[in-house]
C-alpha cells in the first residue's frame, strides 16, 4: 500500500518536471519570439554592427576615439571659450564634410546596378 | 522545391521597357551582390553618422546652450539651431530605418521570375534613399549656419574685450 503511493508520488513528480521543462520553453519561445520581432520592427537590427558576420572582424573600425569632442557646460562665456568650441565643432564638421556623398543615389542607379547596360 | 521560372514579357511594353526588365532578370545574381554590398555599407555609414550626430546634438551644442543660459547669454539663433538640429536628426533615424526595411523587401524579390516588381520596388527605395541623403544635407547645412554663429559670436566678444 505505501509502496504504491511512493511510485504513484514519483511518478506525478516527474510528470510535474517534464510538464515544467515543457511549459518553461513555451514561454522562452514565446518571449524571445517577440523580442526579436520588435528588434527586426523597431528598426535597430539595421545600424547593428553586432549582427552576427554582419562586418567582418577585420572591417571593423573602433569609433569610441573618433567622438571625444565635449565641450563643458559649465564656465565662463568668452572669446577664448567660443574658440574652444569651435575647435571640437571644427573637427565634428570635417568628418561629416567627409562623409558629403553618404546615401546619395550612385550606388543604386541604373548603372551601378547594370540594369540596360 | 520551388522552380525558378524565368520571365515572360507582356504584350503592350515598350520594347525599352523590355530591355531594362530582361536586364534585370538576366543580370539578377550581380545587382543582388551589388545590393548587399550597398546595405553593408549603408549599416556602416549610418553607425558613424549618427555617432557625429549624436556628439554635435548633446555634447557640443546642448552644452553650449546650457552654457549660456547659465552665464545669462542665451541665444535665441544658437537655440533654435539646436531644436533643428535634433528634429533633422531624428528624421534621420526614421527615413534609415524605413529606407532599409524597403531595401530588405528589395533584396527578397526574386528579380530572375518578377523584373517587374523588383523595378518597381527599386523605384521606392531610390525616392528614400534620396530623402534620406536630403536630410544629410539640410543637417550639413545647419551645422555649417552654427558655425557662422559661432564665429560671428566671436568677432563681437573680440569687438568687447
Amino acid at each position: 500500500m505505501a509502496k504504491n503511493r511512493e511510485d504513484e508520488f514519483i511518478h506525478a513528480g516527474g510528470r510535474n518536471l517534464l510538464l515544467l521543462c515543457l511549459f518553461s520553453v513555451i514561454i522562452a519561445t514565446i518571449t524571445t519570439s517577440v523580442s526579436v520581432f520588435i528588434y527586426y520592427k523597431s528598426g535597430n537590427i539595421y545600424p547593428d554592427r553586432s549582427r552576427p558576420g554582419y562586418i567582418a572582424e577585420g572591417e571593423k573600425h573602433d569609433e569610441a576615439d573618433d567622438n571625444k569632442e565635449n565641450f563643458s557646460s559649465d564656465g565662463e562665456i568668452n572669446a577664448a571659450a567660443l574658440e574652444e568650441y569651435k575647435e571640437q565643432l571644427k573637427i565634428v564638421e570635417e568628418r561629416l564634410n567627409a562623409a558629403e556623398d553618404a546615401f546619395s543615389s550612385t550606388p543604386l542607379s541604373d548603372e551601378t546596378l547594370g540594369i540596360g547596360y | 522545391m520551388a522552380l525558378s521560372v524565368p520571365y515572360t514579357f507582356a504584350e503592350g511594353e515598350t520594347e525599352s521597357e523590355q530591355r531594362m526588365l530582361e536586364s534585370i532578370s538576366q543580370n539578377c545574381a550581380s545587382i543582388k551582390l551589388q545590393l548587399q554590398r550597398t546595405q553593408k555599407e549603408d549599416s556602416r555609414m549610418r553607425v558613424h553618422l549618427g555617432a557625429q550626430y549624436e556628439t554635435l546634438s548633446t555634447n557640443l551644442m546642448q552644452n553650449l546652450n546650457i552654457r549660456l543660459v547659465r552665464n545669462n547669454k542665451s541665444d535665441p539663433n544658437l537655440a533654435e539651431q539646436q531644436i533643428a538640429f535634433a528634429s533633422e536628426r531624428d528624421r534621420f533615424k526614421d527615413e534609415f530605418t524605413s529606407y532599409s526595411q524597403e531595401l530588405d523587401k528589395l533584396i527578397k524579390i526574386d528579380c530572375k521570375t518578377e523584373p517587374q516588381k523588383f523595378r518597381n520596388k527599386l523605384m521606392l527605395v531610390r525616392s528614400k534613399r534620396d530623402g534620406l541623403y536630403k536630410t544629410t544635407q539640410r543637417l550639413r547645412t545647419i551645422v555649417s549656419t552654427h558655425h557662422s554663429t559661432i564665429n560671428t559670436m566671436i568677432e563681437g566678444l573680440n569687438g568687447k574685450e
